[in-house]
């Protein structure tokens, strides 16, 4: 049980670090856009329409990521319920 | 299956658990890190070709990339909310495992949940979904090959290319929703159980 919960401890930091990383990446996204809209003139500027779309589904790919994560760290919380309540269920039963 | 192995409990109908036909989170459980794995390595080359697309001289080439690039990072996503499915499986099968050692720990016959119309619809919801989005990713390539000689029948695709790719991500997130319908619909079989199972031996 206690390998189960360090488990999915660890997926629940790793799903935040995650998200961290997608708000971060829309807000650069973001960023960007409204660089390219004031008409700023650098070249990574200028480009950006070609990658900056692309970069920002790459954004949307982590934050789904991040779902998948949370959901395994749901997974080893239900196996841990069920050992739980197997254990607690027949002694509450034959005590009341 | 027989009907007369059917029970209802609450608003549910259940079966026993060893009358349960073809076991879907057990493929879940193997196919949802591929599914992860293949998702990111896709989307990872969508920005990397984006990238190189940025740094290319001829219009008809960065034309070309445009045309089938957004085809691959819609795969990717498609491949990652597949691995959403798979794992929303999973946990139905945690929840279907978990349910059956409790009621075998109160020595009661173990029921499950016989499967609803939503358990039923969201695995091929998903593999519609996936197919969509591997189809619009081919007809991306046969855009592009058509921008060279024949540009007029390349734009006539480029009109419903956008709207196929989005009808397959929202074919998955019907399946994702119906998913999580089905979870909703174990939940309450659940709760209805124990319910049965403590009156049962309240009133014994």
């Amino acid at each position: 049980m206690d390998s189960l919960d360090r488990e999915a401890q660890a997926r629940q930091r790793l799903a935040f670090a995650l998200l961290g990383l997608v708000t971060l990446g829309w807000m650069v996204g973001l960023a960007f856009g409204f660089a390219l809209a004031d008409g700023a003139g650098g070249g990574l500027v200028r480009t950006s329409p070609q990658w900056l779309s692309p970069t920002l589904q790459g954004v949307i790919a982590l934050a789904i990521t991040s779902v998948a994560v949370v959901l395994t760290a749901i997974t080893r919380r239900i196996r841990i319920r069920a050992h739980v309540l197997s254990e607690a269920l027949p002694r509450l039963l034959t005590t009341h | 299956m027989a009907t007369a192995t059917i029970s209802r409990i609450g608003r549910e109908l259940a079966i026993p658990r060893e009358n349960e036909g073809f076991d879907i989170p057990a493929m879940a459980r193997k196919l949802w890190r591929p599914m992860v794995a293949m998702g990111l390595m896709t989307v990872a080359a969508g920005v990397i070709v984006g990238i190189v697309q940025a740094n290319l001289n001829v219009p008809l080439h960065v034309s070309q990339v445009a045309a089938w690039n957004p085809g691959v990072l819609f795969l990717g996503i498609g491949f990652l909310l597949s691995a959403v499915t798979f794992l929303l499986a999973t946990i139905l099968g945690e929840l279907r495992d978990g349910g059956t050692s409790v009621q075998q720990a109160l020595g009661e016959k173990a029921l499950i949940l016989k499967r609803p119309l939503t358990g039923k619809l969201f695995p091929p919801a998903m593999m519609m979904g996936l197919m969509t989005l591997i189809a619009a990713l081919a007809v991306g390539f046969v855009q592009a090959a058509k921008l060279d000689n024949n540009p007029g029948a390349a734009a006539d695709i480029g009109a419903w290319i956008g709207p196929l790719r989005f009808a397959g991500v929202a074919l998955l997130f019907t399946a994702v929703a119906l998913a999580l319908a089905t979870i909703v619909h174990s939940l309450r079989f659940q709760a209805a159980r124990i319910e049965q199972i403590a009156d049962q031996h309240a009133a014994a």
